[in-house]
């Protein structure tokens, strides 16, 4: 009997099915006046999927173009190659600071330290010890050519320079010689639409070393409209069309917002004892001195003048461009060119925190320069981005192509954008958007920038290129 | 909702699973076979659940039932930007009744009942794409229900039970964060909590029967549930540390009208309409014995709406010691379009049943059923955040059989 019930209820069964079943989706999408069947990424370590001060497999997977090679996928996309890391550098990470020593870094990860004031709090440090090359390195061109053409660390001058695979390791692991430029690996794929997204790298290595005192320098602005001008015109000699991404104020990433200028606390007789210190009364008395008998201006008197109070203080810097004066006391001695730091004026996040709660760094003794940027070498690092910018917009116009302003957006994430109820902003590690070296996104980051493109091409073009939920993306760990 | 989190931990941490599509209709398999009416019917002592007001007019002075189902089901889901489907992997639910029935005296019953209304298991995955909604979660409720019934006329008879309801929680969701993939909340918790049931059944006509149910609103309220945390440490550090919570769920009070109807000897027919008191569950809120500012008190709005259900359904006696039976039922959802939670994927059910008793001898019989649920298709979603949602579409299949014993004497 049980049989015969079985059999009323399983034509029920077959109509509608034992699994719920949906219709498939129309996944088809326009890729409007573009063609994305070659694609190539020309870039640095942003385009390579560069975080946490190394290249890994999942930044690699997570990357920019890799984000948007699914995305275009669905428009005609053709396939889209990365040169993927293997081995211990696939997983570990691979930084090559100290490659001349034959060894890669790994990744950094957030792990507990306790400071010298016995505090714990989680910090980035290095995800166990550096480790061998190895084969980690070895040649994969005959793998390619690779349509990822992201080098960390090259700037615009790189691109097109002939010999830059013989300097930089990432370059040469998938370059097909030595002599081969980055913009001439991307044009043997024949590329029909291409993203370009470079000169961060031209203020970037001046501003991480605080400036002046960096061994690197800020590329010139007419030297980069020249450069960028001809890698545009290799790249679109074929009539490929792309997308250009300009260059985010360095004041808007977390390594120049974590530590305030203002970041050393003192109670009130920490003050005081730092006041009563006999070289900065001598120092203040001097610039009184100088200040009455005009050698310097009251406001120059006043900038320089030492005074800690209890709270927050400014630290106490060496800045160069203040006048040089000699000791009154002693003339044969030059007086030091302190003054504290002000408003606006940066700390990277490499700034040794246990050096200013304990060792007096910007109270007994100036911070070292490398770790400061003073607000005359802002404003040349935002001179020439807004320079960099101009003309990357200008160029982007007059060739048709999509312009991603990566800058804007990167300002949007500073006051915190939303997606499906998670917020992200630039702030360090809480922020959700960036590595843990404060300089690049994390995959999460690299999604909402990857956004940022499919909104510009889809304008551009007319294309209908879907966004990407940056939620289902992975973070730090 | 509160946003005043570093990241939106615990924004939305699940309800518990009473919902009408996870209110368990597998009250006894002679109803459960067509269409789960009982109202207007006298089964057996099933119906201390089905109607206290029907005890007396029982047949035996003692009857029994105990049973149990076998719920075999799967949610699926479909995102709407990738066209990628996703399936629940949940185990096998086995909810159970025993039914025990006297009757003092002509017109005096005394009864007790153990069944199970609300219990599932929802099982998404750990790592599905509304992980940081719900991972998955498990959940009991044994109603316990001591009865009395009175004939108040030869016609008409009242009873009235007290619901001492075991209910029990546990819950596992991705919580995100900035820093670590796989932090997640593990939610645990029991209580005892309290309810009625009340019926009036009316013997209109020797052939017609009229039935009138009400249960009321159970408030479930969670005290001294363990917060579970595995997170990163960095995520520790930021204050997320395990705590004890609390929550109160509102199960809503139901109202049943049923007729039954003897169209000849052989053939029996009913029909049932439910009112469920839905809107009672506006919200759902977390509170924390030890807050911190990544772990603060949590409003998850619900705004049910109240909901109806419609049941049809035929008993046919094939022979002496056979009766065949099929309905069939509609079950509206209570949840809103924009208040979808993949914990609670309930869209509107229709039960579609068959079924089956076979006497041994007078005493001792066995009652078999199966259902069959198709929960139509529906694209839904629930706010995340202050602007943010996550949805798609969703459907659901469940493939119940269910077998018991009945002993009467």
């Amino acid at each position: 009997m049980k049989k015969r019930n079985l059999l009323y209820i399983l034509p029920l069964v077959f109509a509608v099915g034992c699994e719920p079943e949906f219709d498939d989706v129309n996944l088809t999408r326009s890729s409007g006046t573009a063609d994305f069947s070659r694609t190539v990424a020309v870039g640095n370590s942003l385009t390579a999927g560069y975080q946490s001060n190394a290249l890994s497999l999942e930044g690699q997977e997570n990357s920019l173009p890799e984000i948007l090679a699914k995305q275009f996928a669905l428009a005609g996309g053709g396939t889209f190659k990365t040169p993927f890391l293997t081995g211990e550098a696939a997983t570990r990470g691979a930084g090559v600071s100290a490659f001349g020593q034959g060894v890669l870094t790994p990744s950094l990860s957030l792990q507990l330290k306790t400071d010298c004031l016995g505090e714990t709090s989680p910090s980035p440090s290095l995800n166990g010890s550096p480790y061998p090359i190895g084969d980690n390195f070895a040649s994969i061109a005959s793998q390619g050519p690779f349509n990822n053409v992201g080098v960390p660390g090259a700037k615009l001058t790189h691109i097109n320079f002939s010999g830059y695979a013989g300097l930089n390791p990432y370059f040469s692991r998938f370059a097909s010689s030595t002599d081969q430029t980055m913009v001439e690996h991307a044009m043997s794929i024949n590329p029909t639409f291409f993203t370009l997204w470079i000169g961060n790298n031209d203020v970037l290595g001046y501003s991480t070393g605080g400036g002046e005192e960096s061994p690197d320098d800020i590329t010139d602005q007419n030297t980069f409209a020249f450069l960028y001008a001809g890698t545009i015109d290799s790249l679109t000699k074929n009539g490929a069309k792309g997308a250009v991404a300009n260059i985010p104020n360095i004041t808007s990433i977390p390594f120049f917002n974590t530590v305030p200028a203002n970041a050393l606390p003192l109670t009130q007789e920490q003050a005081n004892q730092a006041n009563n210190n006999p070289q900065y009364a001598g120092y203040n008395q001097a610039l009184q001195f100088y200040a009455s008998t005009n050698v310097i201006t009251a406001e120059e008197a006043a900038q320089r003048t030492i005074n800690f109070k209890a709270g927050p203080n400014y630290l106490l810097i060496e800045d160069d461009e203040l006048t040089q004066l000699q000791n009154p006391q002693n003339p044969t001695q030059p007086l030091p060119n302190y003054r504290q730091m002000v408003e606006g004026e940066l700390l990277t996040l490499t700034t040794p925190l246990d050096s200013i709660k304990c060792a007096g760094f910007g109270i007994l003794k100036p911070m070292p320069g490398q770790f400061v940027l003073r607000q005359s070498e802002i404003d040349k690092i935002n001179d020439a981005v807004a320079g960099y910018n101009t003309t990357i917009k200008n160029i982007a116009t007059a060739n048709g192509l999509a312009h991603v302003d990566a800058n804007q957006r990167l300002k949007d994430l500073q006051s915190g954008i939303t997606y499906n109820g998670i917020s992200y902003t630039t702030k360090f590690v809480t922020g959700g958007a960036f590595s843990l070296d404060g300089v690049h996104p994390n995959s999460r980051g690299y999604a909402i920038i990857a956004n940022t493109f499919i909104d510009a091409i889809n304008s551009t073009y007319g294309s209908s290129i879907d966004k990407v939920n940056v939620n289902s993306y992975p973070t730090i760990e | 909702m509160k946003k005043t989190l570093l990241f939106p931990l615990l924004t939305s941490v699940p309800m518990l699973m009473f919902a009408g599509g996870f209110q368990v209709n597998l009250q006894g398999n002679k109803q459960t076979g067509m269409g789960h009416l009982g109202t207007a019917l006298t089964q057996g002592a099933s119906n201390v659940y089905f109607n206290p007001g029907s005890m007396t007019f029982l047949e035996n002075d003692f009857s029994s039932e105990l049973g149990a189902s076998f719920i075999l089901s799967e949610v699926a889901f479909q995102d709407q930007s990738t066209g990628v489907t996703e399936r629940t992997d949940n185990p096998l639910g086995t909810p159970f009744y025993v039914y025990g029935n006297y009757k003092i005296n002509e017109k005096l019953a005394a009864g007790l009942a153990v069944y199970t209304p609300f219990g599932s298991t929802i099982d998404w995955g750990e790592n599905w794409s509304g992980k940081e909604q719900i991972q998955d979660i498990k959940l009991q409720a044994i109603f316990i229900q001591p009865t009395i019934s009175y004939k108040l006329t030869e016609k008409l008879g009242f009873g009235a039970g007290l619901n001492v309801v075991l209910g029990s929680v546990e819950l596992n969701r991705n919580i995100g964060g900035p820093v670590g993939n796989n932090n997640t909340v593990n939610l645990e918790g029991s209580t005892t909590a309290y309810g009625f049931n009340t019926g009036l059944y009316f013997q209109a006509t020797e052939d017609l029967s009229i039935g009138l149910t009400y249960r009321s609103q159970v408030d479930v309220e969670l005290e001294e549930g363990d917060a579970t945390f595995d997170v990163h440490p960095a995520v520790r550090a930021l204050g997320v540390d395990d705590t004890k919570f609390s929550a109160t769920l509102p199960l809503p009070a139901t109202t049943t009208l049923g007729f039954g109807y003897k169209v000849n000897d052989k053939l029996l027919v009913s029909l049932e309409g439910s009112f469920v008191q839905w809107s009672a569950y506006e919200s759902l809120d977390f509170d924390f014995e030890d807050n911190s500012p990544a772990l603060t008190d949590s409003e998850n709005p619900r705004n049910y709406e109240d909901a109806v259900i419609i049941r049809v359904g035929a008993q046919y006696a094939a022979t002496e010691k056979l009766d065949v039976r099929a309905g069939f039922y509609y079950d509206q959802s209570p949840v809103q379009d924009e208040y979808f939670s993949p914990e609670t994927p309930n869209s509107d059910n229709l039960g579609f049943t068959t079924g089956a008793s076979f006497e041994a001898n007078d005493n001792f019989g066995i009652d078999v059923s199966l259902l069959f649920i198709v929960g139509t298709e529906r694209e839904s979603s629930y706010p995340v955040g202050t602007n943010g949602s996550f949805g798609g579409k969703y459907a659901s299949r469940s493939f119940i059989p269910g077998i018991g014993l009945h002993y009467n004497f």
